[in-house]
């Protein structure tokens, strides 16, 4: 497993900062709490982590995007200075785990030397040097480490998100996190996470991710990586480059899956053979050329800023092609996305709690053993992962779940009692959780009538009986609010 | 990375309704009113099996796991044969059986097995076998409520051990599917596994059937007694499964909208399994109020003469047989009607997705090195942890699709794995994908991608897969997939 490298509060005695770094490596403390995903309305008991960030710029101060996610306070430190400064999140990107910080206190980082970010990604086997605060230390610490790989790689935060990562021996521990990987005086990535079984292999994020980040914010606005949304095989089966007719002087990959609305939307079909993107060639293995590395040739589209023009070679229909598209994001895929710094979406009525599902929701509910029957389990993660890709038409539909039920007289005899996905409230198909409240708003009948998947459950609640218990049931649970839609 | 855990505390009861079990002792709870039997009689009534099985290993299926064997217990009944639940004898090599603690195991035959129970007889050649033996009177009512004794060999030693009945409940036992009456029971250390008899008043009650840490649950004689007269009869009928998803009809306000009264009671049918015998005579949301003149309660139980209020399919094996029918009353879009049920047999088999292979030897096609099989249970349960770590899409389509088979669908086809070779060279990493077609034809089993196979695009063979697993169509060379059959060698 990949693990984020938060680390509980320590203390340890002060001593003087590596010179390469100098004061310019700061300790992060934030004290965040997230919503309680099955009480919406209200947050979880919060805690205090550490992690490290360092300045960059003109006053800006780099970190990951999950030591300061569902932050309610976060104070950042020089190594140098007693006082610690409040500092405010300019700018998060969940995607690519990073986020900027600012500090109002104008003096905060006088005599601070700014750390340049270098160009390139490092070299294999070459080393490099993490700073950070692991362990929640005080002291800056470093440790040396090689570079044994660079390669595309999940980035756990989003629980979905891609990016080429570095992996590096260099102990990258818990506390650590936002902290600067050096190499020659210049920052060649941002500490970001390590995996848990093993000691000894930590990630970082590379420059060019990181440019990414920094140039989709010179608008003031972050807006994400697109999302190319190909599946691809690689064409090393002489059959399939037979059949596609493809000369044998020719590389790329076969295009396997097109997802609507991605980048490669509108400019891919499936079999094509992708042969190069922006005047780069694809090996037939699906990997470039990046200085000495060789990467997935995902890297290419990934770069991408949203609305950047590009251009694919490809094979189709026995001849080359040049074709020209922009790059996007895909705004149905945010739902695979663990959500942070927001207020979760829910309705309650008649004590039934209703939710969209997302990834966030599923975890949830998977972590705290709700999904125990294996029917419902399959039919969230079906509808969760695969439904889009198999009826692209309902790929707009939000599956509403209706997650447990706030007992009272009015619904205490239920069967269901979640979590269940809703299918049809009376009568209605259900494509979102707008459309759930409005069904039941604009029912002027007895009752309300809930059907869900995948048994076909059928659920009634007499309809002026859950208006008149609405006000009860939100007083006796404290739910301070209805709904969120 | 932690998420919040979630304010509630236990687990929802969502459960399929028709798996639910909520019988509780009625009645006196006394058992038969009879002297207790010594020792000596018992040691007479039970006799020690010992199984030797060797099953396919389904995710290689041309390989055999490792023999195993399991001892266990065997009940003797009338006619010179041997009870046994049929649990540990899927794929078995040999059966012995072994009389009185004596040291010599004699072989035994299956004289009959029905894996949907799972139940069978043994029956055992050698004449002077049996001499000494005797079989235990079947109780015909089962107390639900009191002391019973465990009657068991274990290693060459007889063991009575004291258990209570917890409470009786109606359900399907180890991978069988066929629903029957159950005796709980709650007792302390014991050594019993399955096949021990379960004795009240001198009387058979039941055999277990299976057993946890403090509990073991038993099929109740009543039940034991369906199976042993069935045995008799020839031909062997079996017993049915309804095949229903039904919930129950508690809410209030739901009762109101259905238009059912106060005084009634009623289940609702939800779905019905096509190849079930209710799916023949009952229609989803239909109201369940009767069967065979029997009240439904709204949690789904009925009125049991001898047992007290029971979930209502017990009424489909009690004193049923398949090819019988069962009378029902149903409330269907505000109408009352009688109808008539077939209950039909129905075996794992003509599901869409077997969900075991009990009795059924592997098929699959290799292709080029690549493993074609039909997806069944057997295959998924080869995968460590398989609901939470097996293939997902996979186990997905059992959950959801597995019991729905349909004239398009009757299985569903997977590539399992790639045996490397040349001819599959950049297809290696595939495995677990739904195949849609081969050379253009749909599949519905593998005889479709036998036939599919003789008709290739040439010069390839063309498979394509179920969208949304990341691969949709790859190509192999006719002439290398016939070299490589002389190639792959499956040992």
């Amino acid at each position: 497993m990949l693990a984020p490298l938060l680390a509980l509060l320590l203390s340890v005695p002060p001593q003087a900062p590596p010179a390469e770094v100098g004061d310019s490596v700061l300790r992060v403390e934030v004290f965040h709490s997230r919503y309680d995903w099955t009480n919406p309305w209200r947050s979880v008991p919060g805690q205090t982590v550490s992690g490290t960030a360092f300045v960059i710029s003109e006053g800006r101060i780099l970190t990951n995007a999950h030591v300061v996610s569902d932050a309610h306070q976060i104070t950042v430190k020089r190594p140098d200075v007693a006082e610690p400064a409040v500092a405010t999140v300019e700018a998060i990107a969940h995607d690519c785990d990073l986020a900027i910080l600012r500090v109002a206190d104008k003096n905060f980082l006088k005599g601070v030397r700014a750390l340049k970010l270098g160009d390139e990604v490092p070299q294999l086997r070459s080393q490099v040097v993490t700073y950070g605060y692991p362990e929640g230390g005080t002291e800056v610490s470093n440790t040396a480490g090689i570079v044994s790989r660079v390669e595309f790689q999940p980035y756990v935060h989003s629980g979905t998100d891609w990016h080429l990562a570095v992996q590096t021996d260099a102990a990258i521990n818990p506390g650590n996190s936002g902290g600067p990987v050096m190499q020659g005086g210049k920052v060649v990535g941002v500490a970001f996470q390590s995996l848990s079984t093993k000691q000894s292999i930590g990630y970082f994020i590379p420059i060019p991710v990181i440019r990414h980040f920094l140039t989709d914010l010179k608008d003031g606005h972050y807006d994400g990586f697109p999302d190319l949304g190909v599946a691809t095989l690689k064409m090393v089966s002489r059959a399939l480059r037979r059949e596609r007719g493809v000369p044998a002087d020719k590389s790329g990959v076969v295009v396997q899956e097109v997802a609507p609305r991605g980048t490669g939307d509108g400019l891919l079909q499936v079999g094509d053979v992708l042969m190069s993107v922006d005047g780069v060639s694809v090996a037939d293995d699906g990997r470039i050329a990046l200085g000495p590395h060789h990467v997935a040739f995902v890297y290419l589209f990934d770069q991408k800023q949203l609305g950047d023009s590009l251009t694919v070679k490809i094979w189709r229909a026995g001849k080359e092609m040049e074709l020209s598209g922009k790059a996007r994001r895909i705004p149905d895929n945010d739902h695979l996305r663990l959500s942070y710094d927001t207020r979760p979406h829910y309705l309650v009525y008649g004590g039934m709690l209703f939710m969209p599902l997302d990834l966030t929701l599923f975890s949830v509910l998977e972590g705290s053993r709700h999904l125990q029957n294996p029917q419902v389990r399959s039919n969230l993660l079906w509808n969760l992962v695969f439904r889009a890709k198999e009826q692209p038409a309902t790929s707009s539909r939000e599956v509403v779940v209706m997650v447990r039920i706030f007992r009272h007289q009015v619904n205490s005899q239920m069967f269901w009692t979640g979590p269940v996905a809703v299918s049809r409230v009376n009568g209605r198909d259900i494509q979102s959780l707008k459309d759930l409240a409005e069904s039941l708003s604009a029912n002027q009948g007895p009752f309300q009538t809930f059907e869900f998947e995948p048994f076909s459950g059928l659920e009634t609640l007499d309809r002026a009986k859950a208006d008149a218990a609405q006000k009860e049931i939100l007083e006796q649970y404290g739910i301070t609010s209805d709904r969120n839609l | 990375m932690e998420l919040p855990r979630t304010g509630t505390s236990k687990s929802k009861q969502l459960l399929l309704a028709s798996l639910l079990a909520s019988a509780v002792a009625f009645a006196d709870g006394s058992p038969p009113a009879a002297a207790a039997l010594p020792a000596e009689r018992l040691r007479k009534a039970v006799v020690a099996v010992r199984a030797t099985v060797q099953n396919p290993n389904w995710r290689n299926p041309w390989k055999k796991l490792s023999p195993e064997t399991a001892e266990f217990n065997g009940i003797v009944a009338e006619g010179h044969t041997i009870l046994v639940p049929a649990m540990e004898l899927v794929g078995y090599t040999l059966i012995e059986v072994q009389r009185l603690g004596e040291q010599s195991w004699v072989p035994a035959k299956v004289k009959l097995i029905d894996y949907d129970l799972p139940l069978a007889l043994l029956e055992v050649e050698e004449a002077g076998f049996w001499n000494g033996l005797e079989p235990l009177p079947l109780a015909p009512i089962v107390p639900t409520a009191g002391d019973v004794q465990l009657a068991m060999w274990q290693a060459g030693k007889f063991e009575l051990a004291n258990a209570t009945v917890a409470r009786l409940e109606v359900d399907s036992f180890g991978f069988g599917r066929v629903r029957a009456l159950a005796l709980h029971l709650a007792t302390t250390a014991t050594s019993a596994v399955q096949g021990e008899a379960v004795v009240a008043g001198g009387q058979l009650v039941g055999m277990v059937s299976s057993s946890g840490k403090d509990d073991l649950v038993a099929i109740a004689s009543s039940f034991l007694g369906e199976f042993l007269r069935e045995a008799a009869h020839s031909p062997y009928r079996g017993f049915a499964r309804l095949g229903t998803y039904w919930q129950s009809l508690t809410n209030p306000a739901l009762r109101n909208s259905l238009g059912l009264h106060p005084e009634d009671g009623g289940v609702l049918m939800n779905r019905l399994v096509p190849q079930g015998g209710a799916a023949q005579a009952l229609q989803p949301r239909d109201v369940l109020l009767e069967v065979a003149g029997h009240r439904i309660d709204a949690s789904g139980r009925f009125e049991h003469p001898k047992y007290g209020p029971i979930r209502w399919s017990l009424l489909v094996t009690e004193g049923k047989r398949a090819g019988d029918a069962l009378d029902m009353l149903v409330l269907r879009e505000g109408k009352r009607q009688h109808v008539s049920v077939p209950l039909k047999r129905w075996s794992a088999q003509e599901d869409r997705i077997p969900p075991n292979m009990a009795g059924q030897k592997p098929d699959f096609v290799v292709v080029g090195g690549l493993v074609f099989q039909e997806l069944t249970g057997a295959y998924l349960a080869s995968f460590p942890n398989w609901r939470l770590a097996g293939p997902a899409r996979l186990v997905i389509a059992n959950d959801l699709d597995g019991e729905w088979p349909s004239p398009e669908h009757p299985r569903t086809v997977v590539l399992t794995v790639v045996l490397p070779d040349p001819a599959n060279l950049g297809y290696q990493d595939l495995h677990d994908l739904i195949v849609e077609s081969v050379n253009g034809v749909r599949l519905r089993n593998l005889a479709d991608l036998r036939s599919a196979l003789t008709r290739p695009v040439a010069p390839n063979h063309v498979v394509e897969f179920f969208p949304g697993q990341g691969i949709r169509r790859i190509v192999l060379d006719v002439a290398e997939v016939e070299a490589a059959a002389k190639r792959v060698q499956l040992d």
